[in-house]
C-alpha cells in the first residue's frame, strides 16, 4: 500500500518498519515453534494413548481368550462328569432291572412253591395267624388285616433287597 | 442304672412319648421326683406328675426310638447326687455321671450301667470313737490326699446315735461304709436328693467378703460369701471369660462350675486350663478344688434342669464341711429354656414369652439355696451363687433377666458398648449394683482397710461425673467444658484405663489382690487430685490433657498380683512428672 | 423288618400332620414312609406316640393325599442316611437325592441324622487355621479348624458369593480337606451360581453339595443341615479329613423351623420363633470341633441375613451366643464397591489366638492384626471428628489415618471374586497398608518387625 507521505519521511520510517517486520517475524516464528511443539506433544500423547489402548486391548484380549479357554475347559469337564454320572445311573438302573426280572422269574421255577410257602409263613409272623393271605400277581404273596398290609410280592422283595444293597453297588463302576 | 427287664417288680409300660415328655402306666411304688429307667436301655427320667395311675416323666436323654409298651422301671429314689471325694477334679454330666466313663460321643445310654470311673481308694482318718454318740452333721472323720483340701465325712442329717462298726484308719473304697449311726450306714460317698436343700442349723448374720480378684467388682460391686449375683450380658460381652476368671482366682475353698447349655469348646478349654493352672493359695492345681458339671447346648435339654440342682447340692455338701463354696452357673437362661420346653409339652398354659408360670419361683428357689450358715455340725460355711443370664437381643426386660434381678443381692451387668470399645471386664458401673457393698465396706473400714469407703466413693464419683459429662463432650467437644470438668473427664479415663480394665490374658494382671487394687486406686486418685491442683493454679486443662500418663496407666500390667510396691513407685514417678508442669 | 408292614389306618390329615391309629411298637422320632395309592412316595417323622396313635409330620406336606388311600410304613429307627466318601463330588437336593443325574449315594454305612453330642472331655481345643484366601478374613478373623464362625449379612449383600468363594478356595495347610455346602431356601438362580462357583472343587472330589431351593418343601429344609453335618462328621472323624461345612442361609432355615412349629400348634416365643430355637441351632452348630485322638475336624460356617440389619433379631442373636465370633458384612462398604464388604471392627474370631501367630501362621500375624484394628478404630474416630469440624481442622496425623483407612479398603480388603490370596500375600498387603502411617503410630508392633521393614530413622 502506498502512503501519501513525502519521500524523506518514508526513508526515516524504514528502520522502524524493518524493526516491526523483524519483531513480527520473530513473533510468528515463536508462535510457529510453539505450535510445532504443542503439535509434537499432542502427537506424542496421542501415540502414547494409542499404545496404552493397544496394550489394554491385548491384555483384555488375552484375558478374554483365557476366560474363553477356561470356560471351554469347564464345559468340557462338566459334560464329561455328567456323562459319567449318567452312565453310573444307567448301570444302577440296569442292575435293578436285572435283579427284579431275575427274582420275578422265580415264579416259573420248580422251587417256587417252597418260596411261596416261606413268604406266607413270614406274612403270618408279621401280621398274626388271622391275616388274610392272597397271591400277588407276578409271584409272591400279599397279606392284610383290618389295619395293616404287607407286600411280599416277588417284585417288592427284590426292590427292598436292592435298597439295602449299599456299598457293594459301587463296585459296579470301581475299576 | 442298667437295662430294664420286663419282670422286675413294679415295672410299668410306656404309654406316650413326645420328645422329653414320657407318660407311663402301672408303675409300682412311685412318688413325685422319683427316678425311673425308661425303655430297654434304661434311660433316666424323673417323675414330675402323678395322676390316677399315670405318671408323667421328664426324660434326661434323647428319647428317639422309645415306644409305647416298652418297660418303665421305678428306681424307688429321687434324683440324687453322689456326694464324695470323687467329685473334685472331675467333669460330670448334668446327672453327675463322670464323663470320663463315656466314649468320644455321648450316645443315649452311654453313661449308664457301668461302674462310675475307676474305684479309687482314699485315705480315711476317723475322728470319733466306736460307741460315741453323735449328732447330725458331726464330723465322723477326714479324707486326706484329695488334692490340697481336707474333706470331712459327716453324720447325715436326721441321724443321731451311737457310732457302730467304725472302720480303722487307712485306705477305703469311695463306696465303702465307714460306720453305722442309728442303723443308717454312712458311706464315704453318700447320696442326697438334689431338689431338697440340705439342712443347716442357722443362717449367719456376719458378713465376710468373697475376693474375686477383679478390681471393678472387688472395689465397686463387692460380693459377700453366701450372697447371690446375677451377671447378665449379651453375646460378645465377655461373660464367660469373666466367670472363668472368677472361678480361677476367687478365694473360695471350692468352686462348682456348671456349664449349663453352653459351648462344648469352652468346656474343653476350661478343663485344659484348670488342669494346668496352679492355685496360688494352696499350690495345688486349680482343678483339684473344682467340680465341673458340663451339660453343653446340644446335650439333652432336660439335663440342664438336673445340672442346676445337682450343682447346688454339691455346693451344699462342701459347705456342710465348713468350707466356702462358689457356684457358677453359665447360663441360667438355658435352664429356663428347658423349663419352658417341658412345660409346653405338658400343655401347661404359658405365661410371658412362653415361659411357664412357675419360672419366677423356680429361679427364686435356686438362689435361695445360697447363704452363709452355721452347719448342723456347728461349723461356718457358705454357698455363693453367681448366675449368668443371657438376655435375648440384650433385652434386660425379658422374663429371666427381670425375675432374676429381683432375687439376687448383686448385679454385674455387662455392657456391649464397653465390650465393643475393647474395655474388659465390660461391667457397667451405671447398670450394676451390690446390696452387700454397704456392709462389706463398713466391715473393711472397721478392720483392715479404713480408707476403703472414701476410696470407693471417690472412684464411683469420678466415674459418675465423667459419665454425665460424656454426652456433652460428644456433642460440643472437650474444649467446650470448663477446666475442672475437663479434669473430671480425664479422671474418668484414668480410672477406666488404669484401674478398671483388667486383661484375662495377662500374667501380671489376671488377678488383683486387695493390696494391688487399693494401691492402684489410690495412685489414680492421687494423680487426679494433682491434676486438679494444677488446673486450679492456672495451668490450662489442654496442657494437662497432653501429659503422658503412661506410668499410672501401665502400672496394672507392670505390677504382679500382690505388688503394691511397684504401683506406688510408678505413682511417685507420675506425681514427679506432674510436678514438672508447666 | 418293620418297614415291610404298612398301616392302612391313617385316620386324619391336617396341614403337615398325619394321624395313624392302631399302631404298635412305633418309637418317637421314627422315620416313616408314606405310599399313596396314586403313587409318589412321601416321608415323615414321628412327632408323638400316644398309646396306639402316632402323629407324624409329613415332610412334603399332605396336600393331595387321601387318608383312605394311604399306607404308612414305620422304619423302626429315627432317620439315618448313608455316609462315606461316596458323597464327594455329588450334587443332591436337600434330602440327599441326586440332582446330578447320577445314581443314589451309597455310603459305607449309615448314621442317624440327629447326631450325638461330642463328649466335652474328649474334645480337642481348636488349634490350626483354615485359610480362606480372603485377605480380610485370614488377616483379621482367622478361621480355626474346629471352630464355628458365622457370616452376618443383610439382604442385598454378596454373602452367597463370599460363602461360595470361601468354599471354593479354602485349604488346611496341605492336609486332606473338603467342603460340605448346604444351601437352604435359595432361588434357582442362586443354586445355579453356587454350582458353577464350586464346580472345580466338585470335580476334584472335594465337595459335597446339598441344594434345597425355595420351592422345595419347607420341612425338608429342616433336614438339610442335619444331613450335611452327618456326612461331614463321617468324612472328618472316620476318614480323617478337615471338613468345612457352609450352611447358607440360616435365616431361611429358622423360618422353616418357625413354619413347622406353627403347623404343629406349638406355643411361639420371641418374634414367633419356637422357644427351642436356641437349642435347635446349637444342635447344629455344636457339631463342629476336633476329637482327641482322631484326625480330621469339622469347621462350621453358617451364613445368615439379619432382617433389616437388626442384630437383636433372634437368628443372629442366638447364633452369636452359640458361635465363636462373627464376620460382619457392611452395607456402607458394599455401597463403596468394596468386595468382600467385611466390617473389620465389628467382626471377631474368638479362636484366632489359637490358630494364628508364631508356630501357626506367621510370627507377626497377631501383632499386625491388632495394629490394624487399633488403627481402624482410630481412623473411625477421625472420620467422625472430620464430620464435625471439617477435614481442614484435622492434624497431619489425623489425615494420615484417613489415608490409611482408604488404603486398607483398597489394598487389603478389596479383592476379586476369583482371587485366592496366600497368607504371605495377605500379610504383605497388610504391611503396605500399615506403613502408610508414621512409625510413631505403630506402637502395637514389636520394634524388630518395624526395624526389618523401615530404615532406622523411621519415616
Amino acid at each position: 500500500m502506498k502512503t501519501s507521505l513525502p519521500a524523506p519521511m518514508t526513508a526515516a520510517l524504514e528502520p522502524v518498519r524493518a524493526r516491526l517486520l523483524r519483531a513480527a517475524e520473530a513473533d510468528a516464528a515463536a508462535m510457529l515453534a510453539t505450535a510445532d511443539k504443542d503439535a509434537a506433544t499432542i502427537l506424542r500423547q496421542a501415540e502414547a494413548q494409542a499404545a496404552d489402548l493397544l496394550a489394554e486391548a491385548r491384555e483384555r484380549g488375552a484375558a478374554d481368550a483365557e476366560a474363553v479357554r477356561r470356560a471351554a475347559h469347564v464345559r468340557a469337564r462338566r459334560t464329561a462328569r455328567a456323562r459319567e454320572l449318567a452312565a453310573r445311573r444307567e448301570c444302577w438302573e440296569e442292575l435293578r432291572r436285572q435283579v427284579i426280572r431275575g427274582v420275578e422269574a422265580l415264579r416259573t421255577t420248580e422251587g417256587y412253591p417252597r418260596i411261596e410257602a416261606g413268604l406266607t409263613a413270614r406274612a403270618h409272623r408279621l401280621l398274626g395267624p388271622r391275616a388274610r393271605i392272597s397271591p400277588a400277581p407276578g409271584g409272591g404273596v400279599l397279606a392284610e388285616d383290618e389295619t395293616r398290609r404287607v407286600d411280599l410280592s416277588l417284585t417288592q422283595c427284590a426292590r427292598r433287597a436292592l435298597d439295602g444293597a449299599g456299598p457293594e453297588v459301587e463296585e459296579l463302576w470301581t475299576p | 442304672m442298667g437295662g430294664t427287664t420286663d419282670t422286675a417288680p413294679g415295672t410299668g409300660r410306656i404309654l406316650r412319648v413326645a420328645g422329653p415328655l414320657v407318660e407311663a402306666g402301672e408303675v409300682g411304688g412311685t412318688a413325685m421326683h422319683d427316678l425311673v429307667a425308661l425303655g430297654p436301655d434304661g434311660l433316666p427320667g424323673e417323675i414330675v406328675g402323678i395322676r390316677d395311675s399315670v405318671v408323667t416323666v421328664q426324660a434326661y436323654e434323647y428319647t428317639g426310638g422309645l415306644a409305647p409298651g416298652m418297660p418303665v422301671r421305678p428306681l424307688g429314689r429321687p434324683l440324687s447326687a453322689p456326694l464324695g471325694p470323687g467329685l473334685l477334679g472331675g467333669i460330670h454330666d448334668g446327672l453327675l455321671r463322670p464323663l470320663s466313663a463315656a466314649g468320644d460321643w455321648l450316645v443315649p445310654g452311654a453313661l449308664d450301667g457301668h461302674a462310675d470311673g475307676e474305684r479309687v481308694a482314699r485315705e480315711f482318718v476317723p475322728l470319733v470313737e466306736e460307741g460315741e454318740t453323735v449328732e447330725p452333721g458331726a464330723v465322723l472323720g477326714e479324707i486326706r490326699g484329695v488334692g490340697p483340701l481336707t474333706l470331712r465325712v459327716l453324720v447325715p442329717p436326721g441321724c443321731a446315735g451311737p457310732v457302730r462298726g467304725l472302720v480303722p484308719p487307712g485306705r477305703h473304697d469311695e463306696d465303702a461304709v465307714l460306720a453305722t449311726v442309728a442303723d443308717t450306714p454312712v458311706r464315704m460317698t453318700g447320696q442326697w436328693p438334689v431338689r431338697t436343700p440340705r439342712p443347716v442349723r442357722a443362717r449367719l448374720d456376719t458378713v465376710r467378703p468373697l475376693h474375686t480378684g477383679q478390681r471393678v467388682i472387688d472395689l465397686l460391686f463387692p460380693v459377700a460369701l453366701g450372697s447371690t449375683v446375677a451377671v447378665p450380658g449379651g453375646f460378645g460381652t465377655g461373660k464367660t471369660v469373666l466367670l472363668q476368671q472368677i472361678a480361677k482366682w476367687c478365694d473360695a475353698d471350692v468352686i462348682v462350675y456348671v456349664g449349663c447349655g453352653e459351648r462344648g469348646n469352652e468346656m474343653a478349654d476350661l478343663i485344659e486350663e484348670f488342669g494346668a493352672l496352679t492355685d496360688p493359695r494352696t499350690g495345688g492345681r486349680l482343678v483339684e478344688r473344682t467340680v465341673i458339671v458340663a451339660n453343653t447346648s446340644n446335650m439333652p435339654m432336660m439335663a440342664r434342669e438336673a445340672s442346676i440342682h445337682t450343682g447346688i447340692t454339691v455346693a451344699e455338701y462342701f459347705r456342710d464341711m465348713g468350707l466356702d463354696v462358689v457356684v457358677i452357673a453359665d447360663s441360667t437362661s438355658r435352664w429356663a429354656e428347658a423349663l419352658r420346653e417341658f412345660a409346653s409339652r405338658t400343655g401347661a398354659l404359658p405365661a410371658e414369652e412362653g415361659y411357664p408360670a412357675g419360672l419366677a419361683s423356680a429361679v427364686a428357689a435356686f438362689y435361695e439355696r445360697a447363704g452363709a450358715v452355721t452347719t448342723l455340725g456347728g461349723h461356718s460355711g457358705s454357698v455363693t451363687v453367681i448366675g449368668a443370664v443371657s438376655p435375648p437381643g440384650g433385652d434386660m426386660a425379658e422374663p429371666v433377666t427381670a425375675h432374676t434381678q429381683r432375687f439376687v443381692r448383686c448385679l454385674w451387668t455387662l455392657d456391649r458398648d464397653l465390650a465393643y470399645a475393647r474395655h474388659y471386664p465390660a461391667v457397667s458401673w451405671a447398670g450394676s449394683f451390690s446390696r452387700d457393698a454397704g456392709t462389706l465396706t463398713a466391715g473393711h473400714a472397721a478392720g483392715d482397710d479404713p480408707e476403703l469407703p472414701a476410696r470407693r466413693a471417690r472412684v464411683a464419683g469420678l466415674l459418675a461425673e465423667a459419665g454425665r459429662l460424656a454426652d456433652l463432650v460428644d456433642l460440643l467437644g472437650i474444649t467446650a467444658l470448663p477446666d475442672q470438668e475437663r479434669v473430671s473427664v480425664l479422671g474418668g479415663r484414668l480410672v477406666r484405663e488404669g484401674l478398671l480394665q483388667q486383661s484375662a490374658l495377662s500374667e501380671q494382671d489376671a488377678y488383683s489382690a486387695p493390696e494391688k487394687t487399693a494401691a492402684l486406686a489410690e495412685a489414680v486418685l492421687a494423680v487426679v487430685d494433682r491434676c486438679r491442683e494444677l488446673v486450679a493454679s492456672g495451668v490450662p486443662a489442654a496442657r494437662v490433657e497432653e501429659i503422658d500418663f503412661s506410668p499410672v496407666l501401665r502400672a496394672r500390667e507392670e505390677a504382679g498380683p500382690h505388688d503394691a510396691e511397684t504401683v506406688e513407685r510408678l505413682r511417685a514417678t507420675m506425681l514427679d512428672r506432674l510436678r514438672e508442669v508447666p | 423288618m418293620n418297614a415291610v408292614v404298612e398301616y392302612t389306618s391313617v385316620r386324619e390329615l391336617r396341614g403337615p400332620l398325619a394321624v395313624v391309629d392302631r399302631v404298635e411298637g412305633v418309637g418317637w422320632d421314627e422315620f416313616v414312609r408314606f405310599t399313596p395309592e396314586s403313587g409318589g412316595e412321601r416321608h415323615g417323622l414321628v412327632l408323638e406316640v400316644d398309646r396306639g396313635t402316632a402323629v407324624v409330620q409329613v415332610l412334603e406336606d399332605t396336600a393331595g393325599l387321601d387318608p383312605a388311600r394311604l399306607r404308612a410304613a414305620f422304619t423302626g429307627t429315627p432317620l439315618r442316611v448313608p455316609v462315606g466318601p461316596g458323597w464327594l463330588g455329588r450334587i443332591c437336593n436337600g434330602r440327599g437325592e441326586p440332582l446330578d443325574g447320577g445314581p443314589p449315594v451309597f455310603g459305607t454305612t449309615t448314621s442317624a441324622v440327629s447326631g450325638d453330642p461330642v463328649n466335652p472331655v474328649r474334645r480337642e481345643p481348636p488349634a490350626e487355621p483354615v485359610l480362606t484366601g480372603i485377605s480380610a478374613i485370614d488377616a483379621l478373623t482367622t478361621v480355626v479348624r474346629g471352630q464355628k464362625l458365622p457370616v452376618f449379612s443383610a439382604a442385598g449383600l454378596p454373602h452367597l458369593e463370599l460363602a461360595a468363594q470361601i468354599a471354593a478356595q479354602s485349604t488346611a495347610g496341605g492336609q486332606p480337606f473338603c467342603v460340605v455346602f448346604a444351601a437352604m431356601g435359595v432361588t434357582h438362580a442362586d443354586a445355579a451360581f453356587v454350582r458353577d462357583a464350586l464346580e472345580e472343587r466338585s470335580a476334584s472330589g472335594e465337595l459335597v453339595l446339598l441344594l434345597n431351593t425355595a420351592d422345595d418343601p419347607v420341612i425338608e429344609r429342616v433336614l438339610t443341615p442335619r444331613i450335611a453335618l452327618t456326612v461331614a462328621e463321617r468324612l472328618a472323624f472316620f476318614e480323617g479329613r478337615h471338613v468345612l461345612v457352609v450352611m447358607a442361609d440360616m435365616t431361611s432355615y429358622a423360618e422353616a423351623l418357625r413354619e413347622v412349629s406353627a403347623a404343629r400348634g406349638e406355643i411361639p416365643a420371641r418374634r414367633a420363633y419356637p422357644g427351642y430355637l436356641y437349642s435347635d441351632l446349637a444342635s447344629l452348630y455344636e457339631r463342629c470341633g476336633r476329637v482327641r485322638g482322631l484326625p480330621g475336624s469339622v469347621t462350621v460356617l453358617p451364613v445368615l441375613t439379619m432382617p433389616a440389619g437388626d442384630i437383636t433379631h433372634p437368628v443372629p442373636d442366638l447364633t452369636g451366643y452359640i458361635t465363636e465370633g462373627q464376620v460382619v458384612l457392611s452395607r456402607t462398604l458394599h455401597a463403596r464397591g468394596v468386595y468382600p464388604p467385611v466390617d473389620a471392627l465389628s467382626s471377631l474370631s474368638r479362636m484366632m489366638r489359637k490358630g494364628a501367630g508364631p508356630g501357626r501362621t506367621r510370627e507377626d500375624h497377631l501383632d499386625v492384626a491388632a495394629q490394624l484394628l487399633a488403627a481402624l478404630a482410630r481412623a473411625r474416630q477421625v472420620r467422625e471428628l472430620a464430620d464435625l469440624v471439617g477435614q481442614s481442622a484435622l492434624t497431619a496425623t489425623d489425615r494420615a489415618y484417613l489415608d490409611f483407612d482408604d488404603a486398607f479398603g483398597r489394598e487389603l480388603v478389596d479383592q476379586r471374586r476369583d482371587e485366592a490370596r496366600t497368607l504371605e500375600e495377605t500379610l504383605e498387603r497388610a504391611w503396605r497398608v500399615l506403613l502408610t502411617l508414621p512409625r510413631g503410630q505403630l506402637s502395637m508392633l514389636p520394634a524388630r518387625f518395624l526395624d526389618a521393614r523401615l530404615p532406622q530413622d523411621g519415616r
